[in-house]
């Protein structure tokens, strides 16, 4: 995460109001200059590509981007703001992700086996709202019917190469950027002339920027693309150890993240219970149930044909 | 207050033998006209929609609309425990969270009543806009769930084409193919045993067998079933309940894929 908030500059939105109350309202967002320029960019809530939970999302309309939201918290810090203190020490991040991360789990799970069309499989839960933002689903699904219904069939080894493309991309990122990627701790002020990462194996930085990526993957996904990549067993020993410290290291700030956004969630009229009966039904999918969906495909959604009232 | 009252549980209990392999829940919209209910299948390809007219029941009272979200898994445990003869009543209160289901025995000497608690479902009505469909078939309901279930032994996929000659059911798979041909009936004796074929321009089209055999679930509801097709747009299977109303079945046709 630290490698990232680097690249953003820092401008504070809190509003410098002297009231009390306002202040304890309000939180303290990093963000780019070129969002705060868009007077009408929104924040919804989305389920995390990971463990599906609500997390937090930022739709600038103007730029054509999404970024999502981070919470980096630590214990014991309060914000000065004017005259006032405000409690709540945590600082959001807004950084741009890219949409297709968003949707990858629900086109999986969703068109693994048939196609749907895009405006079926993106109308619930928020995600009708970034289907305009994502440019091409060309690269991870291909597209059946005719092209007006958008119509689209997950293809796994398309986004594996998708996949693969940007973590070499992140790779080069990482490298040119000087992040340290090699286990072992070295001060990131220490600069010397004849030490820099050229000597670095390439195999590092992928390792690392697979590292990456994978956290916007499910776990299967993840392990998929790092077998794409046949590093070697001693180095992911070594940096997976690192990152396997680092992820420790991010816990709490994460829980602290999921109880922040459940608060916010409850306020927009969501009841989280919901989302737990929905996993569980999907749990107990009986012999019968997959033997229909079985039959149902290579069908057509009837959604497709009826539209909504 | 909700109070739906029918002479013939039977009817219900048919009812729901008809959707309860295809849907696991389902809202029950209750109104001055009677009961409708609509629902797609988990996987989104076929949808049912349910018409009892208040005519249909024995005593229909809707003071206020009213829409009840069931399991109906647990409706029709419920229903099973009705004798076929028993009077049924469905109540519910405006607002509530249960529904009631009272059964009678005819000499009144047996009366039960069983709780159920509705469900929260996320209502999701899709508008059937009114469509004329190219082909109309009108054939008796066995003869239909007798064809569905003879094919789905070949393949998964059933091809139903309706020409001039009449209509042809066929199924091709590993060990063979099989084809089934229905001709108008010439002399129509007995209605209910008539094929009736209505037909403006010839259609084929691909179905999966499987939900073919969900919907004829429904056959001992009416002797009679009708068939609409229309090129690239959903099959309508509907069964007529007498007196009461109807139970239609959509089914999205097949996507013809190039490399299969």
């Amino acid at each position: 995460m630290t490698t990232r908030t680097k690249k953003k500059s820092g401008a504070n939105v809190t509003p410098p109001s002297p009231l009390k109350k306002r202040v304890e309202n309000s939180w303290i967002l990093l963000a780019k200059d070129s969002l705060l320029e868009n007077s009408s960019f929104s924040i919804i809530s989305l389920p995390h590509p990971v463990h599906g939970k609500p997390a937090k999302y930022c739709l600038d309309d103007e730029h054509n981007k999404i970024y999502e939201i981070i919470t980096f918290d630590e214990p014991h810090r309060s914000w000065f703001i004017g005259e006032t203190v405000k409690s709540d020490g945590s600082i959001q991040m807004v950084t741009p992700v890219n949409p297709l991360f968003l949707v990858l789990p629900r086109l999986k799970e969703q068109c693994s086996s048939r196609a749907i069309p895009l405006e079926d499989l993106l109308s619930e839960k928020g995600y009708d709202k970034i289907l305009d933002f994502i440019p091409s689903f060309d690269s991870v699904a291909d597209l059946k019917g005719p092209a007006d219904m958008k119509a689209y069939k997950y293809n796994e080894e398309k986004t594996m190469t998708w996949l693969e493309d940007r973590v070499r991309r992140l790779s080069k990122v990482l490298r040119q950027k000087n992040i340290h990627v090699t286990s072992g701790a070295t001060s990131a002020t220490f600069v010397t002339s004849n030490i820099s990462n050229d000597n670095i194996d390439e195999e590092f930085f992928l390792k690392y920027a697979c590292g990456m990526v994978s956290e916007y993957l499910q776990e299967d996904m993840a392990e998929t693309l790092e077998k794409r990549f046949n590093f070697k067993p001693d180095l992911i020993e070594t940096i997976g150890n690192k990152r396997k410290s680092e992820v420790e290291n991010k816990e709490p700030s994460k829980r602290i993240k999921s109880e922040a956004t459940d608060l916010d969630s409850k306020e927009n009229g969501f009841v989280p219970n919901s989302s737990f009966n929905e996993v569980k039904k999907e749990k107990a999918l009986t012999a019968k149930e997959k033997a229909r969906q079985k039959a149902a495909s290579g069908t057509k959604t009837i959604s497709a044909f009826f539209k909504k009232k | 207050m909700f109070e739906a009252r029918l002479l013939r549980s039977s009817i219900l209990k048919k009812v729901l033998e008809a959707i309860k392999d295809l849907l696991t829940q389902a809202t029950f919209d209750c109104d001055d006209n009677g009961i409708q209910l609509q629902a797609m299948d988990n996987s989104h390809v076929s949808l049912v929609s349910l018409t009892l007219r208040s005519d249909g029941f024995d005593k229909y009272r809707c003071d206020r609309n009213i829409s009840m979200g069931m399991n109906l898994g647990s409706m029709s445990k419920i229903l099973k425990c009705a004798g076929d003869k028993d009077t049924v009543t469905i109540k519910a209160q405006d607002n509530a969270d249960t529904v009631t289901f009272v059964f009678e025995s005819p000499n009144q000497e047996k009366v039960s009543d069983y709780e159920m608690k509705l469900m929260n479902l996320d209502l999701e009505h899709l508008g059937i806009p009114e469509t004329e469909y190219s082909c109309t078939i009108r054939l008796p309901s066995a003869e239909f769930a007798r064809i569905c279930r003879d094919l789905s032994q070949f393949g998964e996929s059933m091809v139903i084409s309706c020409t001039k000659e009449g209509v042809k059911f066929s199924a091709t798979g590993d060990i063979g193919s099989a084809n089934i041909k229905l001709a108008q009936t010439a002399s129509i004796d007995k209605e209910e045993e008539a094929v009736v074929i209505e037909m403006e321009e010839p259609v084929t089209l691909t179905f999966a067998c499987q939900y073919l055999n969900y919907f004829t679930k429904a056959t001992s509801l009416s002797p009679q079933v009708q068939l609409s097709m229309s090129a690239d747009v959903p099959l309508v299977v509907e069964y007529r309940i007498p007196d009461i109303g109807h139970i239609r079945y959509y089914l999205a046709p097949k996507i013809e894929e190039e490399d299969s």
